[in-house]
């Protein structure tokens, strides 16, 4: 057993460990606005260690605890861009919680450091229990960090609470399906149920426990109809946390359908695939419809969140290691995409309000704000030269590919229905640019007059974001190597 | 030999416990004055009531201590285990790693004093 292998999530525990102390120790009236450096500045450090750090190369991956922890190029990939996206938002909530006066901000950033530490122990899952614990503890940490604004907001309390009630019925179903699949076939370890898989006769009993553990992870991903949480959440809970929870709970979310569905259960592709298909079609019909009609752009953004998780999910369905390099590189262009997005959205409704309409003169008031939410709308609905086009063209290739090699004519009628829906979404996407730059002004509304402030923390999280969306649309090679050698 | 002495001395201590439980019951029945009232012919006499209302309502500040419970309990699980493979297997690797884990406990039990979840008011 190599105790050493889960390095990087030491760091992150070390640093959950150096925040509570510091909100012990540090006296209660000063700040603790200086945590939010602390983590990102810790959160830099993991980052710049996972980025070192080798994906094996060779087929035995190397396992910690009785293989419950995989150190797998997959969980090297995915944990990359999990602690990336808790870096962008720490930096994000600085002034955001500044701002607003949070009573528990020391708990906040706590909060935020071990949900990441819960996601990247459950993208490191080796094994069915481990995967179950960390799915809850970092549900638990979101909750909380939902509903932090209590006290000052409602709908934040109220989000949270909704959260919490509709996750632990996903947890259940999970678990349900989790204990039928122990049932069947006498383990919970992942690397178990693939060699049973191999040779299992399908059974009622098989397709009740994929459909369960299909919904309960189809729930973490928020595709439709496991989406309900998704509106309300996203737009109620503290911007900062809706960007991280959009990215980093999605990214790992995927990450489990990989391993459990294509890793673990690949040799009951035929059964699952069609589940899984039909989740993905309702997804990109109802998201995509759903998003047309929001005023707020919080909410907005939350339904196309859901329909980004539907593409995603294309490179699960298609089961093929083109697929699931496809869906790695999306998940990253997706979470540097998001995070610019909210974060222009989180200063402008400082002075503007959640609505769309407060996005109104931004084109004038603030040039770099307007042109950074342009081309990150524009990349999540897939133009060129932005990376979003890139993630989604591999994708649909991908789906494509194996539609035509392995015969599934189902897989392609998806892509094409993902096709016609990702059109669709360019209408609300423009409509974000349109509030922007076309609509006029009214010069009656609060806030309306000069540029946005833009503090140092949300400066450093647009220039990264920007930076990214536009290298991964320009010269993707480079991220696609490095993808490639993670997935070999 | 070792089982039989084992088993007397089990045997000797359950004759002990016994002869010393009879032979209190017994002195108290002799010796103790017997003034009886209605009191006395309640199941309990400790001053609960015997008849009343089962869904009894409790502080919601109760849930902090089961949850304290809780940690502790899962810290003496694992501690007992530990206790009795530490010195032919874990050694001083398995030393630091318990240390470790403690820590974090110590960790949670500062910050739940500081907190004030140790004070009822």
């Amino acid at each position: 057993m190599n105790l050493a292998l889960p390095l990087p999530e030491y760091g992150v525990l070390g640093l959950a460990l150096v925040v509570l102390l510091y909100d012990l120790v540090v006296p209660e009236r000063v700040s603790r606005r200086a945590l939010g450096w602390v983590c990102a500045l810790g959160f830099a450090g993991v980052l710049a260690l996972l980025l070192r750090s080798d994906a094996p190369q060779v087929a035995p991956v190397p396992t910690a605890f009785g293989g419950m922890y995989v150190a797998d190029g997959l969980a090297l990939a995915f944990k990359t861009l999990i602690v990336a996206a808790a870096m962008l938002a720490s930096l994000a909530s600085l002034d955001y919680l500044e701002a607003r006066g949070v009573r528990w901000q020391g708990e906040y950033y706590l909060l935020l450091t071990l949900v990441t530490f819960a996601l990247m122990c459950l993208v490191s899952a080796g094994d069915l229990l481990t995967l179950y614990v960390a799915l809850e503890l970092n549900s638990i940490g979101f909750y909380a960090l939902v509903a932090v604004l209590k006290g000052r907001s409602l709908t934040s309390s109220e989000a949270g609470l909704k959260y919490l009630i509709l996750g632990a019925l996903s947890s259940a179903l999970l678990l349900y399906g989790i204990s039928l699949l122990y049932g069947l076939s006498g383990t919970v370890s992942l690397a178990g149920l693939a060699a049973w898989a191999a040779g299992a006769a399908r059974s009622p009993a098989l397709v009740v426990a994929l459909a369960l553990v299909a919904a309960g992870l189809a729930f973490k991903m928020s595709l439709v109809p496991f989406h309900m949480w998704a509106p309300d959440v996203y737009q109620a809970a503290p911007t900062p946390v809706t960007a991280f929870l959009s990215v980093a709970g999605k990214t790992a979310a995927l990450a489990l359908l990989v391993r459990v569905l294509d890793a673990a259960l690949g040799g009951f592709i035929g059964v699952w695939d069609k589940l899984l298909m039909v989740l993905m079609a309702a997804t990109f019909v109802w998201a995509n419809l759903g998003a047309l009609k929001q005023r707020d752009a919080k909410r907005l953004m939350a339904y196309s969140s859901v329909a980004q998780a539907g593409y995603l999910a294309i490179g699960v369905a298609a089961g093929s290691a083109l697929g699931l390099q496809a869906a790695l590189f999306y998940a990253l262009v997706y979470v540097f995409t998001n995070v610019a997005a909210f974060q222009v959205l989180q200063l402008v409704a400082e002075s503007g309000g959640p609505e769309l309409s407060g996005l109104r003169g931004l084109g004038r008031r603030s040039p770099g704000l307007a042109l950074i939410l342009a081309a990150a709308v524009l990349s999540l609905a897939g133009i060129p030269p932005f990376g979003g086009f890139f993630g989604k063209f591999y994708l649909f290739a991908a789906g494509v590919r194996e539609g035509i090699v392995a015969g599934r004519s189902w897989l392609l009628a998806l892509v094409g229905l993902a096709v016609v829906m990702s059109i669709v979404s360019l209408f609300y996407y423009l409509i974000l640019v349109k509030q922007m730059y076309i609509e006029p002004a009214d010069p009656e509304a609060p806030g309306t007059g000069g540029p946005v402030a833009v503090p140092l923390g949300a400066r450093l999280v647009l220039g990264v974001c920007a930076a990214m969306i536009l290298w991964t649309g320009l010269y993707p090679s480079p991220i696609l190597a490095w993808i490639r050698q993670a997935l070999f | 030999m070792a089982f039989t002495v084992t088993v007397m001395g089990l045997l000797i201590f359950a004759a002990a416990v016994a002869a010393n439980f009879a032979g209190m019951i017994l002195t108290s029945t002799i010796l103790g004055p017997k003034r009886r009232n209605s009191v006395k012919d309640q199941p309990f006499e400790c001053g609960s009531l015997p008849v009343g209302p089962t869904h009894t309502r409790f502080h919601i500040r109760f849930y902090l201590t089961a949850i304290l419970f809780l940690i502790f309990d899962i810290e003496v699980v694992f501690l007992y285990p530990f206790i009795t493979i530490l010195r032919p297997e874990l050694g001083v690797t398995g030393l630091w790693i318990m240390g470790a884990f403690l820590a974090v406990l110590v960790f949670g039990l500062a910050y739940e004093w500081r907190r004030g979840g140790m004070e009822w008011d």
